[in-house]
């Protein structure tokens, strides 16, 4: 169905002036879409484990941070690289914090892509307007 | 608040170990000019062994959708990513493309591809192959005449 091909993309590093760790932070690829029932959020975190990951709303910013787990480079030197390991970190600004049920929002790890689920609230669901004549 | 750079830092050590390679072609496994803008990009690293690890960034692919081939020293990456939704989904942003893969690496001549394991975790595929024994150093016991 899907003939495309994928191309390598390099990795955008984050600038901050502030970073409260040290090493290099990129920043995941996003995806953002919306269904009827919530607004979805899919980050790109390869090398991250489920305990590494924080999703935070604070105000109407949703941080999405992810540390890569290290263990797994223990003992081996490396020979040829094409891309380089580290922290992920993005934030977003919601418009509309009040159409979003804050206490049911979902965050899971999937095969190294973080998903958060934003449950719309009842009053921001979409409805059909019935016409009547 | 002002941080100090660690040089105890595990991340920043590995940082600058990937970093020291990444320009620079190395000299017994450049896979040439060629390797430059194919999916998925990778990384050789040698274990204590003498084994070779390659590892690739395969986020949002399953297990079940990466082919790994060896035949005589090429070996084969290829798969595919599916998109997430089936299409009928609003879209604000989209920045993750689906789509297929293929890439070929030549390998070094000293492996034991026959014992070659593979194992996908958090996203990343990490592919371990032996260093065959015959390339394995030896200790010739000197006999006495």
């Amino acid at each position: 169905m899907t003939a495309q091909e994928l191309a390598p993309k390099e990795k955008q590093e984050v600038h901050e002036k502030e970073q409260t760790r040290p090493g290099r932070t990129y920043l995941p690829d996003v995806d953002i879409y919306e269904d009827e029932h919530a607004l979805w959020f899919l980050a790109d975190m390869p090398g991250v484990a489920q305990e590494q990951v924080e999703v935070e709303l604070h105000d109407n910013v949703l941080r999405l941070e992810g540390r890569v787990s290290l263990d797994q480079y223990e003992g081996l030197t490396p020979a040829y690289t094409e891309y380089n390991v580290g922290n992920y970190l993005r934030r977003f600004t919601l418009s509309s914090t009040q159409h979003f049920d804050r206490d049911r929002i979902v965050a899971r790890l999937v095969n190294g892509v973080l998903e958060v689920k934003l449950p719309k609230t009842e009053a921001a669901k979409p409805r059909r307007i019935p016409i009547t004549s | 608040m002002a941080v100090f750079p660690n040089p105890f830092n595990e991340l920043l050590r590995l940082q600058q170990e990937l970093e020291g390679l990444l320009n620079r072609p190395a000299s017994d496994l450049s896979f040439g000019p060629s390797a430059a803008g194919v999916y998925p990009p990778v990384n050789v690293f040698r274990n204590k062994e003498g084994d070779l690890v390659i590892r690739a960034e395969l986020p949002g692919v399953k297990a079940e959708d990466i082919d790994v081939n060896c035949e005589a020293r090429r070996l084969t990456i290829s798969g595919e990513r599916k998109p997430e939704t089936d299409g009928k989904a609003a879209y604000h942003r989209r920045e993750r493309p689906s789509g297929k893969f293929s890439r070929a690496i030549h390998l070094p001549a000293d492996l034991d591809v026959e014992h070659a394991e593979a194992r996908f975790q958090n996203g990343v595929m990490t592919l371990r192959i032996p260093r065959a024994q015959a390339a394995k150093p030896r200790q010739i016991a000197v006999q006495v005449a």
